[in-house]
């Protein structure tokens, strides 16, 4: 298309038309191109979980709320996103020392209404946690803040495996199909590969940017962004819910970029993952699968993001314990994956 | 008259205690809660002790019992791993003496080479002076990150380090609570050398979880 800037010849209705079918064809062909380049990387190196046809075809979970049978929908896809503080050059050793899972979002793709739910989940959540023993064997679960599940495993996947098993069963054991674990000081890549973030800041940080007071809009810097996200102690009243807020205000500004550059480049989503993948501890999404997904979602509705109604607490430990609602947990559940049954 | 002192670790995980406002500890930790007076336990402390014997409960406000983050338990556990690789037992890993003392303890049923180690930790003891004098035992409830099951049998090893490294580790007896966590019961005298190492280990053998 640019090449046809500064070509002043007065324009025809029949050059128009062309122009414009050559325009509709290329787009059609990077979208579809896009989509078989994904299905194909997809194919190729992913080999899903999937039940024989044989075995349980046709039937969908379903769940029983206040008299009526609700039916898990198919077609919304689940991915957990954790932001793990662990360094970009750090491999931790042990199996009870992995580090801890402080971000913690579950989105919810719902490809038939063309829908994209998301769920901050507190990283004080008291749930009960796979645990290991000291020589990394597994020995059931005990109830701490779900940030700590990080912490089990012999290695990340194994980590990742026990953060996702957490979150399951605080959602009434709901499978998560898609995981993917951040290195929080990382995720200054991921500022790179927006372009650097526009933010508004919600509240005076002047203790941690002379830059980030109340109402100013930057762009940020990589090192800015880890500041932003991760800044708890010294800010306001130095609790989570506080810093849950302030990541919720990234996020929305992230997603508002990361929309616009999936739009107008075919090759970023390829591109994105290539920085995921550097700043992931563990990921068991395919560079096809993502691809595909944010080709198929990135036009998506996105709903603002929900947390869980929770009671607030100082635990045993001294330590501020979030326990949530169950039934703001089934709310949930049926307001993002399951439909009533007929 | 038998003198004990019952101590409470609620949860076994940090020597600190941190504010709710504080970001929370690397890891799971466990607390400590010392709760004087304490009702006695219904089941005797030693399955040994005279059925008439009774036990008075003195106070133990300034004992200091707590799980503390060890690089010699690291190193350990390292190497019972790499052990348990090679497909050889855990209670391998402790001398023969040691390892007589526990198989003379094992039910019938168990096998030595069966034994579990899933909880192996540094312990810090201060302040035991006065306990020393004034009681035969304490007892200390520890809520590992294990839980541990009523039916199983545990057999706990307190490690007594010297300044040398040299490890010497002395058997006790422990009761599964309820909750999963664990009593153990420390002999006073144990309790001094506890208090006397130049640092402690406690290491959890246990029967298999069903």
């Amino acid at each position: 298309m640019s090449r046809f800037r500064g070509h002043h010849s007065p324009p025809t209705r029949r050059r128009t038309t062309v122009k414009f079918a050559i325009a509709l064809a290329a787009a059609l062909i990077l979208v579809v191109g896009g989509y078989l380049v994904g299905e194909w990387l997809e194919n190729r190196s992913y080999q899903e979980e999937r039940q024989q046809m044989s075995e349980n075809f046709g039937l969908l979970p379903t769940m029983e709320y206040q008299g009526q049978t609700y039916m898990r929908r198919p077609e919304v896809t689940t991915m957990l996103l954790m932001g793990v503080d662990q360094h970009m050059d750090e491999e931790p050793t042990g199996s009870r020392h992995g580090g801890r899972a402080d971000f913690l979002l579950l989105m919810a793709l719902d490809h038939k209404n063309q829908k994209v739910y998301q769920l901050q989940i507190d990283r004080d959540t008291f749930t009960e946690v796979p645990v290991v023993g000291v020589l990394g064997n597994e020995v059931g679960t005990r109830a701490m803040q779900i940030c700590l599940a990080y912490n089990y495993g012999n290695n990340n996947e194994e980590r990742c495996r026990h953060t996702v098993q957490a979150v399951q069963m605080l959602l009434n054991d709901e499978p998560i199909e898609l995981a993917l674990a951040v290195k929080l000081d990382g995720i200054a890549v991921l500022n790179q590969a927006l372009g650097g973030i526009r933010v508004t800041i919600p509240e005076d940080m002047t203790v941690v940017d002379p830059a980030f007071t109340a109402g100013a809009t930057l762009t940020l810097t990589d090192a800015q962004t880890e500041k932003l996200v991760r800044a708890r102690m010294t800010v306001g009243d130095g609790l989570n819910v506080s810093r849950m807020r302030r990541q919720r205000t990234f996020l929305e500004a992230a997603t508002r970029q990361l929309r616009s550059m999936l739009a107008s480049d075919s090759d970023f989503a390829g591109r994105l993952f290539d920085s995921l993948e550097a700043i992931s501890s563990y990921t068991n999404v395919t560079r096809g699968r993502l691809i595909n997904e944010a080709n198929r979602a990135y036009n998506y509705d996105i709903q603002p993001v929900d947390t869980l109604a929770a009671e607030y607490k100082i635990g045993a430990q001294e330590l501020m314990e979030c326990h949530v609602d169950k039934d703001a947990v089934t709310a949930w559940l049926i307001k993002t994956l399951y439909e009533p049954k007929n | 008259m038998k003198k004990t002192i019952a101590l409470l670790l609620v949860a076994v995980m940090a020597l600190s205690l941190t504010s709710a406002f504080a970001s929370s500890p690397k890891n799971y930790e466990e607390p400590v809660t010392v709760v004087t007076p304490t009702p006695a336990p219904a089941a005797p402390a030693a399955p040994a002790a005279p059925a008439e014997e009774v036990e008075e409960e003195v106070e133990a406000e300034n004992l200091v019992v707590a799980v503390v983050e060890s690089e010699a338990v690291d190193e350990a556990v390292e190497e019972i791993k790499k052990m348990v690789a090679e497909e050889k037992p855990v209670i391998e890993y402790f001398p023969e003496e040691t390892q007589e003392e526990v198989k003379a303890v094992l039910p019938e049923t168990v096998k030595a080479e069966d034994l579990e180690l899933n909880e192996f930790v540094g312990m810090a003891v201060d302040n035991f002076e006065q306990v020393v004098e004034e009681a035969d035992e304490v007892r200390v409830i520890i809520a590992f990150t294990t839980k541990y099951d009523p039916e199983q049998e545990v057999f706990p090893l307190i490690g007594l380090v010297d300044e040398a490294g040299n490890v010497t580790w002395v058997l006790i007896e422990a009761e599964v609570q309820e909750d999963g966590s664990l009593m153990l019961i420390i002999p006073t005298d144990v309790l001094e050398k506890m208090g006397n190492a130049a640092s402690v280990q406690v290491a959890i053998l246990s029967t298999p979880q069903k």
